[in-house]
């Protein structure tokens, strides 16, 4: 029995290929799909393609599919992005057969055609005479000949180079098309003996390959069934052989010895060998499936070949006969002539054929707006981003917002200006047209009512690719790789030069964004750059972006704290984070295809917030799709992703991810809040540590904490009988924080007059410190509310500022434009922390002692807290 | 208990929806709801729902049992079994039509899922009618139900009352044998 593994969901004609490296394999199906199956791990990636696919060949970096659709599409391999289809037919294509960088292609309108993979002269060579749907090709390249198997019942030999019919044997039986064909008729040559086999009803006919007569014949009298397939090993010792029944049996070339016997329920339809175990070949069924078979054994079995001292006689009486085929074609060069003339050669052929040649240099990414939906679709989102989006359809763009409190949705009309990118932001809208170089500018939150609207049109021939909205400055960028930057009201300020045409840019307040490609990358992959501006202070920052192989960018954007990220098609989602140099730290967050397909979705991303701490990606979920759809509106979703570490799966991990958002992503102004957090972290891990007697590790993770960490750190080893562990916390390391600290508060008060605080830290009494807590969770009670989404702000703006009026009539558009200003704040904040983070450290400090007070005090109470931690995890 | 308070009651049930306003909190006696963010998908009551969506301010999320998939999934369990099927929820009928009236728009392949709603509900009504037909038939003290939707208690519920006492005074006015 054959050990069959399912690959299509719908039965019916399934083929199989190897690539030449022997690598993958790939198997297409009736349900549409390719799947490209990596030899080694098991690895499958499946590539939606048509409707339904009949027959497929793998060539280097391409994927050649005969669909439903009458064509033969090319995908390319093995990522399966779509290319120019190769040639139309009239019917689908029914066989393929691949040969070095010749491809013969069978059809069901009867044609069969040779086409050069390597020559750019883009001709096709038919073969002509087929009267009935062409069931299989097999070529013999060394001889130039090429049998095919059709249904009107005949068996031709052509010669490949003259394109003349040699033989025509009428020998199986006659069907009106493949579906209804009693068996599929694939021939292969035996290159050893040079014969030619022909499975013929429940034989194979060996047709020796000088006057084409019948040589010998093979039968197993026990099946009465139809035979489906031959093929030769590599080798040439043995043959397969597929029945319609579903059996299959592997046969000894010479002695015709049945090696073995195979069955299945389906009847398998196609078999390949694997190019470099020469052992192994993997065959597929009527039912969608595939299974390997070794047949390594067999082939151990000396076979004495007397063959060998034959093919050489019978390759000189080849050459002769050759001669005379020589001599009956040059009658028929007319004929050829008349062939050759048929060829018509369309514009898409010429361009599929130039991607074809490989010399040449990668197709360079195309400029995208990020969140935007392809430009081929009818109807489409230009933008979305936190304020709106925009949607084009055909002759009209949208702009509708989010919050419709804020501004009802606008509507233009896009039958001229024919505008295809746009921005939306708080005061304006832009939009531009790469067609008609026109610029549009909607100031619709503007003051002055006579100017609601600008626009401007491109001069000398240049192209708008992108524009984007900041804070108060408006970027065009051009197909020249000029960026132009302009003020809300259309003031043009300056005018930057790019080192390579744009793929993307991004804005947020007074930061532009900016990733171009830059120079012939590495063999067959793009090489992108970035340039980061800050505008108002005038920082001009450049650098290389990162990529992983052989990959596209597919967003790019800053996230709601105003940090840089972007997304390649293979679902890594990076940071360039700020060091304290001040230069950018490429640095990899999460792999957001690999997440999605945890739930069998596909991520569509539309921004990220990272405050507090949190790492959350607002996301369409779509399924089945690559963009959404604008009908039904789709669904945002809030996800939180973990960081792309190994075996996230773990507890550890998932702490030692947690520890890294907040190291990452905090920016908080509340220091004790973050300290607090970052010591809880801390602490679950510990204790985690400590439970799977990992004291190393333990001790590691001691020398990240604070001081008042380290006391429940000693506690918990303790308690829980890590007796050494506790002693050595307390002999090197809090000694050591005890010298640095009390380093700093020296280096403090000679610098500074001192803080009232510490003196505070020895009197303090139960009473006091508890009203101190209380008042503290109270400050802590407003921002620690879940954050959802980057209008929280606002809403935190509102309370403080009218008084909570519960009641629906109440509503009015309120959005606090001061927002931005505050953010802006914010950003400078965080670096006068880091410069008083040591003073705040010894705050922490004196605090940490009076909790520590406290602790004691309450000793039990904590104890009991943390070993309910501990029983928690 | 009519159909009105039927009515009434299920429109406590939850449901979510994606608000295009911004409103904090708001605390109601069952529970507070909100904060209210655009584009965030929230739980509210459903009375609260179709408020919103009447006055333009939020989209109805298709909830999981109003899909055409689940639905016909219904159907077929139904038309399989002799007995009740359990329904997703007690209100499921009322509801259905209740959020049908109100955001047609926003329930992918609604008018099929109508259709199916409507042949649900007259199958189980068919069922509802043939036990109650074999009860009265069989002469038993009592019938076990289970399954039923708050609904379908409540419309038979009149009928049930008055025939079980018309059949109990006709018994008793027959002398006994």
């Amino acid at each position: 029995m054959l050990s069959v593994v399912s690959a299509h969901s719908i039965a019916g004609l399934t083929d199989i290929c190897y690539t030449k490296d022997g690598s993958h394999f790939l198997t297409c199906g009736q349900d549409g799909d390719i799947h490209v199956f990596e030899t080694k791990s098991d690895q499958v990636e499946h590539i939606r393609c048509a409707d339904q696919c009949h027959c497929l060949a793998v060539h280097e970096y391409h994927v050649f599919v005969g669909t439903n659709r009458n064509e033969l599409e090319v995908r390319s391999f093995p990522h399966g992005d779509s290319l120019p289809s190769l040639v139309h037919f009239t019917q689908p294509v029914s066989a393929l057969c691949l040969s070095n960088s010749l491809l013969f292609i069978g059809t069901r309108d009867f044609k069969c055609v040779m086409m050069n993979l390597n020559d750019d002269s883009n001709k096709m060579k038919h073969f002509d005479g087929h009267q009935a749907p062409i069931l299989s090709l097999n070529v013999y390249e060394d001889k130039r000949w090429l049998a095919t198997s059709c249904c009107d019942g005949s068996i031709r030999i052509f010669n490949i180079d003259k394109q003349n019919l040699i033989k025509q044997l009428n020998l199986i039986q006659k069907s009106n098309d493949i579906e209804t064909a009693a068996s599929l008729v694939k021939l292969d040559w035996d290159k050893k003996d040079q014969m030619l086999a022909i499975p013929v009803k429940n034989t194979i006919q060996f047709f020796e390959t000088e006057k084409w007569t019948r040589k010998k014949t093979y039968e197993n009298d026990s099946i009465d069934e139809a035979i489906n397939l031959i093929r030769y090993s590599p080798c040439g010792t043995l043959f397969i052989v597929a029945y319609v029944n579903g059996q299959l049996a592997i046969i000894n070339r010479s002695t015709f010895d049945i090696y073995m016997n195979y069955s299945s329920k389906d009847a398998v339809c196609s078999l390949a060998w694997n190019p470099i175990e020469s052992t192994r070949f993997t065959c597929s069924t009527m039912a969608g499936e595939y299974a390997h078979v070794d047949v390594s054994e067999y082939l151990s079995k000396p076979t004495s070949t007397p063959s060998d001292k034959l093919d050489l006689g019978v390759e000189e009486e080849e050459e002769d006969e050759e001669e005379v085929v020589d001599e009956l074609e040059s009658n028929s060069n007319d004929v050829e002539m008349a062939t050759d003339d048929k060829e018509v050669i369309p514009k898409w052929f010429e361009r599929a054929s130039s991607m074809l040649t490989e010399t040449k240099p990668i197709e360079l990414q195309e400029s995208f707006q990020s969140t935007s939906t392809s430009k081929y679709l009818e109807s489409r989102f230009l933008l979305w981003n936190n304020i709106g989006a925009i949607t084009c359809y055909s002759e009209q763009i949208q702009i509708s917002f989010h919050d419709v409190s804020y501004h009802h949705s606008i509507t233009i009309d896009n039958k001229t200006d024919k505008y295809s990118v746009g921005d939306l932001s708080l005061s304006a809208i832009a939009l531009g047209s790469s067609q008609t170089g026109k610029l549009c500018c909607i100031l619709y939150q503007s003051w002055d009512s006579n100017m609601k609207e600008w626009t401007m049109n491109t001069e000398n021939n240049e192209k708008i690719e992108l524009v984007t909205l900041g804070g108060d400055f408006l970027a065009v960028a051009t197909s020249q790789r000029f960026i132009r930057l302009m003020s809300l009201s259309g003031i043009q300020q300056r005018i930057i030069r790019l080192r390579g045409p744009i793929v993307s840019m991004s804005s947020y307040q007074n930061h532009l964004w900016i990733i171009h490609h830059s120079t012939q990358g590495l063999p067959k992959e793009q090489a992108m750059s970035y340039v980061l501006l800050d505008i108002d202070n005038d920082h001009y920052s450049t650098g290389s972006l990162p990529l992983t192989p052989k990959t596209k960018l597919s967003w790019m954007g800053f996230s709601d704290s105003g940090k840089c990220y972007y997304l390649e098609k293979s679902g890594h989602l990076s940071m360039l984070r700020h060091n304290k140099g001040n230069q950018l730290e490429p640095l990899l967050i999460s792999n957001l295809k690999q997440e999605a397909e945890k739930n069998t979705t596909n991520y569509w991303l539309l921004g990220i917030s990272d405050f507090d701490g949190k790492f959350q990606v607002r996301v369409i979920e779509l399924r089945g799709q690559s963009f959404p759809d604008l009908v039904p509106w789709p669904l945002v979703s809030i996800i939180s992703l973990p960081l792309a570490l190994y075996q996230i799966d773990t507890e550890k991990s998932q702490l030692e991810s947690d520890y890294l958002k907040m190291k990452l992503f905090t920016h908080s102004t509340d220091e004790d809040d973050f300290c607090n957090n970052e010591r809880q972290c801390l602490i679950k891990m510990f204790a985690l540590s400590c439970k799977s007697n990992r004291e190393y590790r333990a001790f590691e993770i001691c020398q990240l904490m604070d001081s008042i960490a380290l006391q429940l750190a000693v506690k918990y080893a303790t308690k829980s009988g890590k007796i050494t562990l506790a002693q050595k916390i307390t002999d090197e390391l809090i000694e050591q924080k005890k010298e640095q600290e009390e380093k700093q508060k020296e280096i403090q008060r000679s610098s500074s007059p001192p803080p009232p605080l510490p003196l505070l830290s020895s009197s303090i009494t139960i009473s006091s410190s508890f009203e101190e807590v209380k008042s503290t969770r109270t400050k802590a009670a407003l921002p620690s509310g879940p954050f959802t989404n980057p209008f929280r702000k606002k809403a935190v703006v509102n309370d403080t500022t009218t008084p909570t009026n519960d009641e629906f009539s109440q509503w009015k558009p309120s959005i606090n434009k001061s927002r931005l200003v505050a953010t802006t704040k914010t950003t400078t904040q965080s670096e006068i922390h880091i410069e008083s983070t040591t003073e705040n450290e010894e705050m922490n400090s004196t605090n940490g002692k009076r909790k520590v007070d406290e602790s004691e005090d309450n000793g039990k109470n904590k104890r009991n807290r943390l070993q309910q931690f501990a029983c928690n995890q | 208990m009519d159909i009105d308070e039927v009515q009434y009651l299920s429109e406590n049930e939850l449901i979510s929806v994606v608000p295009n306003f911004k409103h904090p909190e708001i605390n109601l006696i069952r529970g507070s709801v909100g904060p209210f963010l655009p584009l965030v998908p929230l739980q509210v009551p459903i009375w609260m729902a179709i408020h919103l969506k009447e006055s333009h301010r939020c989209r109805f999320v298709c909830p999981e049992w109003l899909t055409f998939d689940s639905v016909q999934e219904l159907l077929r369990q139904e038309q399989q079994q002799e007995t009740f099927t359990p329904m997703p929820n007690p209100y499921v009928f009322i509801l259905s039509q209740t959020i049908m009236n109100v955001a047609l728009e926003d329930i992918p392949n609604g008018d099929q899922i109508r259709l199916l709603m409507k042949d649900l509900w007259d199958l189980r009504l068919a069922k509802l009618r043939s036990s109650i037909g074999n009860l009265a038939r069989s002469g038993a003290l009592y019938a076990k139900v289970t399954h039923l939707t708050q609904v379908e208690i409540c419309l038979i519920r009149n009928f049930l009352k008055t025939s079980l006492k018309h059949i109990a005074q006709l018994q008793d006015a027959v002398p006994d044998e």
